[in-house]
């Protein structure tokens, strides 16, 4: 399996993740972060760390009937949002 | 099928614990959760250790609690309303969190044998607006804490049946002013006052955030789902401040869960009795569905 065939982010240690309704509940237990997702942020956090990102990326645009360009900066802003938070982390490549 | 909860097994919760002696009680050399005052200072230290609590009340007394759920040491004699009021207010709902109950900083009141759970910080105004409830035909079951526990349907139990109020909130109640030396400016409330007491598990009509409102005319009910819904329940819980990491994932569920199950809102009270006659007409429609 290629770096190109896995997940580029996964949840980082510690961190619950619960479905509530259609909106996810990120917690990390240890630094005590809450954060809420709607339905749409989601759906592309599932996506991203389960699926390849082109993958991902190229299904979400289909679904959500968005460009692509609109879709990859929108992305951009709520994984770096995650990451800073501390609930996401990048898969490094060749992993 | 009516279910006679009260009967189920249930026990007064707080008669679990009790002050089983007064001595030294040592730190442990490691960080605290702490909880901060307005001013940002501690004024409550936990450390979660594998057999204990241990508590300390800073400038006041420390106090160590047994994993046998029942016994305290406390490191002073304290008079014994204070006493009372560690003991039912801080370290009961604690021990029983560190027990696996899932335990709200809350008041209860019932009507019909249905409960609603009254989240807020301390001052929100849960221990005015449950006295209010129990002066218009709602029984009132605690201001403090309310231990919540699944299935079909979720129930609700105080902690322990007590109510005390300030001067402020007794005048506006239209109670007597206070006789003795109140706590921490806060007097308690008998059953004469404000009606029978309920101390049994209820089913969950509704779980409300309460919130002091600055504006003036009637309260305000916003019903939340989802992540809002969950966030209001996961402030008010004691879970976070016993530091355990663990725990909480279960928590997340088990809160998640009641969010789906349990209307859940937010409740904007405005001071004042107007205030809180028409939050009390809200509470009865979260009941009557």
């Amino acid at each position: 399996m290629t770096s190109h065939s896995r997940p580029a982010f996964a949840l980082s240690a510690g961190v619950v993740r619960r479905r509530v309704h259609e909106e996810m509940v990120l917690l990390h237990v240890d630094r005590q972060r809450y954060y809420g997702l709607d339905p749409i942020g989601a759906d592309i956090v599932t996506r991203l760390v389960t699926q390849p990102p082109e993958a991902a990326l190229d299904a979400l645009a289909r679904d959500y009937d968005v460009e692509r360009t609109v879709l990859d900066r929108d992305v951009a802003v709520l994984t770096t949002a995650l990451l800073d938070a501390g609930l996401l982390d990048r898969v490094p490549r060749g992993h | 099928m009516d279910t006679d909860l009260s009967a189920a097994g249930s026990r007064h919760l707080s008669a679990d614990l009790r002050v089983a002696g007064i001595a030294p009680v040592t730190l442990p050399g490691r960080p605290a959760v702490e909880s901060l005052d307005a001013s940002r200072r501690a004024w409550r230290r936990v450390w979660s250790l594998p057999d204990r609590l241990v508590v300390e009340f800073v400038g006041i007394a420390t106090a160590e609690v047994h994993d046998d759920g029942r016994s305290v040491v406390l490191d002073r004699a304290l008079p014994p309303q204070l006493e009372r009021h560690l003991l039912d207010d801080h370290l009961l709902p604690l021990a029983l969190a560190r027990k696996g109950e899932l335990v709200v900083h809350a008041g209860l009141v019932s009507r019909a044998g249905r409960a609603i759970v009254l989240i807020g910080r301390s001052g929100a105004g849960k221990s005015t607006l449950v006295g209010h409830c129990g002066r218009h035909e709602w029984t009132v079951g605690g201001d403090d804490g309310v231990a919540l526990r699944g299935g079909s349907p979720w129930t609700a139990e105080p902690i322990y049946p007590g109510l005390r109020l300030t001067a402020e909130s007794r005048a506006l109640l239209d109670l007597p002013r206070p006789r003795g030396e109140g706590l921490f400016g806060k007097w308690q409330v008998g059953p004469q006052e404000t009606g029978p007491r309920s101390q049994g598990p209820l089913p969950v009509a509704g779980v409300l955030l309460l919130e002091p409102s600055p504006l003036t005319g009637p309260a305000q009910l916003c019903m939340l789902r989802g992540v809002q819904a969950h966030a209001v329940l996961f402030q008010g819980t004691f879970h976070p401040d016993l530091g355990d990491a663990r725990a909480l994932e279960s928590v997340v569920d088990r809160l998640a869960q009641l969010a789906e199950a349990v209307p859940v809102g937010r409740l904007g009270v405005p001071r004042g009795r107007a205030g809180l006659a028409s939050a009390e007409h809200l509470l009865r429609r979260v009941l009557a569905g």
